[in-house]
């Protein structure tokens, strides 16, 4: 089977002035992946991705998404790429379906009989739960409201590519898991999607793959699982005694052998017992704090963390 | 890989261009514009016996016809650039960028609009001159014909310096010192009254702006042929007004793409999100 990835950055860099934001950055994304691009404010997250939307020229390297330079690609391309923004106060006056339906029609040259463009508006104002606000005028939505049509808006086209920036912010807990399972249902029909976020626990459940950028680099990629597991420093035990009620916490990398010598030499008197993994969060602080702390040191990044889950 | 815009984007604008007018002129904030009109209704039916300088002719001739000129200057000008510099920080056009030929057909909508925002807010002072005050209006149907000619040359001619007003000035602030100076234009652009009487170099610089032939060109077909007099050289000169308006037009139109491709190059996510802290801390 070709290798043929949606996404496939090599060497990316971008330079403000003197100050350089990405710094090497290697990326490939296959199709229908879900992946969450994480890091702190600065890390380069946004202009890594207004690089891969064409919005932004990188100053090196070589980027590839759905086989086209972005920047130079055609109109072709851009109807193969959803962009769900952070709006503001943008077609204020508008009511919803009308939004909808104009800016599908931009779409519909771009239909096959594979993907019919655009999604039909009272369909997808369905899927994102906008259906009964169809003839609302979109400044009278809440903003969790202005956030679905924000998605609506990303979908319309049916993209093979959906960016999404920041997807649940301003939801109530029954939008975000909305969301959540609207971008289950995508990655289902083979959508591939980048999901940028500050929520470590959204980006755990709607991803299937997590990077870390910090420092203008990768320092992490892999599932949720595994970088959490694999890059946690410690598994923390804690059991309480039967007979005084006394809490011992014990943390090591590997507790295996603790466990085995508790388990046997105490029989009956463990009441409870419990092993926990260190949170994603732990992990992701943890990566960021090193990079960052190697980074100012050396002015080279500890890509340890990255090798390791290669 | 072919750059024309297929058929149903240019229906998607259509159609973008009629919401737009819609929701624009049924809203209580895009039906006050024509206050304004009804205002200068009223000051043309107290000045209806009013004469302007040495040639006799109705005041009422004069402000009729600058209040149309300005009209079409205020609409494709200030309006359209208005509007761009508002809708790059709210994200509008980063979201017709975001889709294909979205920007393209963005402002193909704009196109179509402008003729209306100039239109609309005269209407109400257009048709009260009709009905009330027929000698401020063309007095045949050639004259109306010339009278619509030249309306739409001039929101073709200032249309892309609209566009090229709103795509080189980032901020509001930057914008609204554009717009005072462009009024200072305006003022001493004879689009309000001839400038025959004035200094041959001042006389010079009026009619180095379109605005002046805006002006003349109007001043033409409203006003009788007497009124020439107050023109410069003593006559209307239409013929070259309209060479001039169809020269700025086309300069307007080869300069306002490559202003606006850039604009469009420019607009991202950062962009306008850095638009929206600013207002936020600053409140403009």
């Amino acid at each position: 089977m070709p290798h043929d990835p949606v996404v496939d950055c090599r060497d990316l860099t971008m330079a403000y002035g003197d100050n350089l934001v990405l710094d090497g950055v290697d990326l490939s994304i296959e199709r229908g992946q879900v992946v969450a691009l994480l890091g702190p404010n600065g890390a380069g997250k946004t202009t890594t991705v207004e690089i891969l939307e064409g919005f932004r020229q990188p100053s090196g390297g070589q980027v590839t998404v759905l086989g086209q330079t972005p920047t130079s690609a055609p109109e072709a391309w851009r109807a193969r790429v959803g962009v769900v923004l952070q709006s503001w106060r943008d077609h204020g006056t508008w009511k919803v379906r009308d939004l909808i339906e104009v800016i599908g029609g931009y779409y519909g040259p771009y239909a096959t009989a594979a993907v019919p463009r655009p999604w039909p508006t009272e369909e997808l104002l369905t899927r994102v739960g906008l259906a009964q606000h169809a003839s609302a005028r979109i400044d009278k939505l809440s903003g969790g409201q202005r956030r679905r049509l924000d998605v609506a808006i990303g979908l319309v086209g049916r993209p093979e590519l959906l960016f999404l920036d920041e997807p649940t912010t301003g939801l109530d807990p029954a939008g975000r898991r909305d969301i959540h399972d609207l971008v289950a249902d995508l990655a289902d029909l083979d959508t591939t999607v980048l999901v940028t976020t500050h929520d470590l626990a959204e980006a755990e459940k709607i991803a299937d793959r997590l990077l870390i950028l910090a420092g203008g680099r990768i320092v992490a990629d892999g599932t949720p699982d595994a970088l959490r597991l694999e890059l946690s420093r410690s598994s923390e035990v804690r059991l309480r005694d039967r007979a005084t009620g006394q809490v011992t916490v014990h943390a090591e990398p590997d507790p295996t052998a603790y466990l085995t010598q508790v388990l046997g030499s105490r029989p009956g008197e463990v009441e409870v017992l419990e092993v926990r993994a260190a949170s994603l969060e732990d992990v992701y602080l943890d990566i960021v704090r090193r990079s960052e702390a190697d980074d100012a040191a050396t002015g080279e990044l500890d890509t340890t963390a990255l090798e390791a889950l290669r | 890989m072919s750059q024309t815009i297929p058929t149903a984007v240019l229906a998607a604008a259509a159609r973008q261009a009629r919401i737009t007018l819609v929701r624009k002129y049924t809203s209580a904030a895009g039906l006050s514009v024509i206050v304004v009109s009804l205002v200068v209704l009223v000051v043309l039916w107290f000045l209806r016996d009013a004469e302007f300088g040495a040639a006799q002719v109705g005041a009422s001739g004069y402000i009729f016809s600058g209040f149309l000129a300005f009209g079409v200057i205020s609409a494709a000008v200030l309006g359209v650039a208005g509007e761009l510099q508002a809708e790059r920080e709210d994200g509008t056009l980063l979201r017709a960028k975001a889709v294909p030929h979205g920007m393209s057909g963005h402002l193909l909508a704009k196109l179509l609009v402008a003729p209306f925002d100039a239109l609309i807010p005269m209407l109400p002072a257009i048709v009260g001159a009709a009905i009330f005050l027929p000698e401020v209006m063309p007095r045949d149907v050639p004259g109306w014909v010339l009278l619509i000619l030249v309306f739409l040359l001039g929101v073709a001619t200032m249309l892309p310096w609209g566009a090229v007003l709103g795509s080189v000035f980032r901020t509001m602030i930057g914008l609204a010192w554009a717009m005072m100076t462009m009024y200072a234009v305006a003022a001493l652009s004879g689009v309000f009254y001839p400038v025959g009487g004035w200094p041959a170099p001042l006389q010079w610089l009026a009619q180095l702006s379109p605005l002046y032939w805006i002006g003349v060109a109007v001043r033409s077909i409203v006003l009788p042929e007497s009124a020439a007099a107050a023109e410069i050289g003593g006559e209307f000169r239409l013929a070259l007004a309209l060479l001039v308006l169809l020269g700025w037009a086309v300069v307007g139109l080869l300069v306002a793409p490559v202003l606006l491709r850039r604009m469009a190059r420019r607009q991202s996510g950062s962009t306008v999100q850095a638009a929206r802290e600013r207002v936020l801390a600053k409140g403009y």
